[in-house]
């Protein structure tokens, strides 16, 4: 079982009228908000907590990438990455991920990630994604052509981590007559391709069929069986595998605090602050023309998609009603292999960060870990029963 | 008023749905990115004088988004391939409405050869830099609706009865089909300004007065850069005057398609 600590990297100060007067955190809310004083001491502050989750033996670090919003100030998630690269010794640092529809050239992906594992000898996990709705009219890609696009862009990157270049690449969005990248990736046959997805059945059939480690973000628990399950189902039935729980990871809302009724009343305060503002997206941001399937659409029209309990409880108190819960949550979603920590929407200061962080690594994760070691140790013995 | 009939048209190799009525000399109408089969008002009277066409749009009604559909040269080529999957080998009116009225533009420039004369109605195609143009796919319909209709209880004609999931779906799937070809650059062509020159054929623009959407300067800049173009503008009117003013619609065009 991994422990995973991941940042947004929020912008913390919204104007007092914001929720009457803006239609959104994303793409329209005005950058004149933004001060960069206040970023630069936000950008130090989200660093230090990720190179701190580092020494407190989280097994990685993540970060992500959105565009032109206030709820994460990480466009480029490389440029983050690389900076943690030579601060931190141990974690895995997951780019959770690249957007690759989002990149005009997506061989810059492969090179960025190819230096970024050189340089810290393989602690990269590279991520792919397609990024949220937001995304494509912030940076003006047409969301019809997302889906042939990232999977257009995860082959040639595949492709040129793997195969002995120079060749050539004929694709339908990206023609190359020369694949060459150098530096090539430390990793081998190349870093480990993560797939954060909100869940649509197409992206867990692939993720199934490449075995990548799947995680599904921003869903309730029930929901997040269905896709776990979906994506056991075709993991054994079309690609004939048994999935080990290490592909299989859990992200839910999470706080604790060493005080019951302070872990929830700030656990309330930040989800409110969540829905609020950093979230605030209408139906037309989120999900613009062309982005998702129509088989998806009807998933997410039937899961209530944009309503604020779509995204599930978050789990809040102190470490024990953290562990009790977290293990309920995996006996019922049959296992997980690594869980994902997040580090709060923007209104949660810096100790109470690092009050969070510090307890579910010290207090709750070595429960978790023993829990996951003897449900492994029972799988063994039973599965090597006659 | 004649019931349209549905027919079932292969263009090259692509299947389309196209609703036929009228008697007379042919008449291919394009549809707005709203209009997918819908037989307004104004096409209805049009249809008393022409045999009116109605098709899909690739990628819009029925019809799956094809592969092959990247750009407004290969929306050309299909109605290439319609025009004779119609049967109509000799020069043809044309009229198209918004998105409809831009991709008849573009064929005329293409292939002026192939239309006889051409309507282009609140037609989209064109970007002036100083007056943008709203963001159809970032409003809400609340937003959108009042900008489209000068009397907004027109707007009833357009709103779907039932929003269920079937209807929320299809309007996705037509709206797909619309972004793949407007959404960068925004509901304009670059290359067309240029083109139109070649689209000698004689031309009527009719516009809304009113027009929110697409403000009428942009007629003013179709006549600029059309040869042999005038403008009608329909008072009382926003976007679509074949719904919200179909008799004065009817009128100015029936009587330049004579």
């Amino acid at each position: 079982m991994q422990s995973y600590f991941f940042h947004l990297m929020p912008w913390t100060d919204y104007p007092e009228d914001f929720e009457e007067k803006y239609e959104s955190a994303w793409v329209t809310f005005p950058n004149t908000f933004y001060d960069p004083i206040k970023g630069a001491e936000l950008y130090h502050r989200y660093l230090d907590e990720l190179e701190y989750a580092d020494a407190l033996g989280y097994d990685g670090i993540c970060v992500n990438e959105h565009h032109q919003n206030a709820y994460g100030l990480m466009p480029s998630p490389n440029i983050i990455a690389a900076m943690l690269a030579r601060r931190t010794k141990n974690a895995k640092i997951a780019i959770l991920g690249n957007g690759l529809p989002l990149r005009a050239n997506p061989l810059r992906v492969a090179e960025e990630i190819a230096m970024l594992d050189v340089v810290t000898r393989g602690r990269v996990i590279s991520g792919f994604v397609r990024g949220i709705g937001c995304e494509y009219f912030s940076l003006d890609v047409n969301p019809t052509f997302s889906r042939e696009m990232f999977y257009e862009a995860h082959d040639l990157i595949v492709r040129a981590w793997t195969e002995p270049g120079p060749f050539e690449y004929l694709g339908k969005h990206y023609r190359y007559r020369y694949v060459n990248v150098w530096p090539r990736p430390y990793t081998k046959p190349h870093p480990p391709i993560w797939l954060p997805s909100a869940g649509s059945a197409e992206t867990i059939e692939f993720a199934a069929q490449h075995r990548y480690p799947y995680v599904s973000v921003f869903t309730p628990i029930e929901n997040v069986k269905r896709l776990l399950d979906l994506y056991r189902t075709y993991a054994r039935e079309q690609f004939g595998y048994d999935p080990d729980p290490a592909l299989l990871g859990y992200a839910p809302g999470l706080y604790v605090s060493d005080d019951e009724q302070r872990a929830q009343d700030e656990a309330a305060e930040h989800g409110r602050f969540f829905f609020s503002k950093a979230f605030k997206i209408p139906p037309q941001f989120l999900i613009p023309p062309g982005y998702v399937t129509e088989n998806s659409l009807r998933g997410f029209l039937a899961t209530r998609m944009g309503d604020t309990r779509s995204f599930g409880s978050v789990i809040a108190g102190t470490p024990k009603t953290v562990i009790d819960r977290l293990i309920a949550d995996y006996d019922f979603l049959g296992g997980f292999g690594y869980i994902i920590v997040g580090a709060g929407p923007g209104n949660a200061t810096h100790e109470q960060t690092v009050t969070h962080m510090t307890l579910f690594q010290t207090e709750v994760m070595p429960v978790l870990k023993k829990y996951h070691a003897q449900k492994m140790a029972s799988r063994t013995r039973s599965s090597s029963t006659p | 008023m004649d019931t349209p009939q549905e027919r079932t048209v292969l263009a090259g190799d692509y299947r389309v749905r196209v609703f036929v009525a009228g008697e007379g000399e042919p008449l291919l109408f394009l549809h707005s990115a709203m209009g997918a089969g819908r037989w307004t008002a104004g096409v209805e009277r049009l249809a008393q004088h022409f045999r009116v066409f109605l098709p899909d749009h690739p990628g819009f009604g029925p019809s799956p988004l094809p592969d092959w559909l990247l750009g407004m040269d290969d929306m050309v080529f299909h109605y290439l391939d319609l025009l004779d999957g119609l049967g109509l080998h000799e020069p043809v009116r044309i009229a198209g409405v918004s998105f409809g009225g831009w991709i008849a533009a573009e064929f005329a420039a293409f292939h002026p050869e192939r239309v006889k004369k051409l309507v282009l109605i609140d037609a989209a195609g064109l970007r002036i830099p100083s007056v943008p143009l709203p963001d159809v796919f970032r409003l809400s319909p609340q937003a959108l609706l009042p900008l489209m209709f000068h009397d907004l209880s027109k707007a009833l004609a357009v709103i779907p009865q039932d929003l269920g999931p079937d209807t929320l779906v299809q309007l996705f799937h037509d709206q797909s089909a619309f972004a793949r070809l407007a959404w960068n650059p925004y509901l304009h062509d670059p290359k067309l300004p240029r083109r139109l020159r070649r689209a000698t054929v004689p031309t009527l623009i009719v516009w809304g007065k009113q027009d929110q959407l697409i403000p009428p300067v942009y007629a003013e800049e179709y006549q600029r850069l059309l040869p042999s173009a005038h403008i009608a503008y329909i008072d009382q009117c926003g976007h679509d005057p074949t719904i919200e003013q179909p008799d004065a619609f009817a009128q100015v065009v029936v009587e330049f398609l004579r």
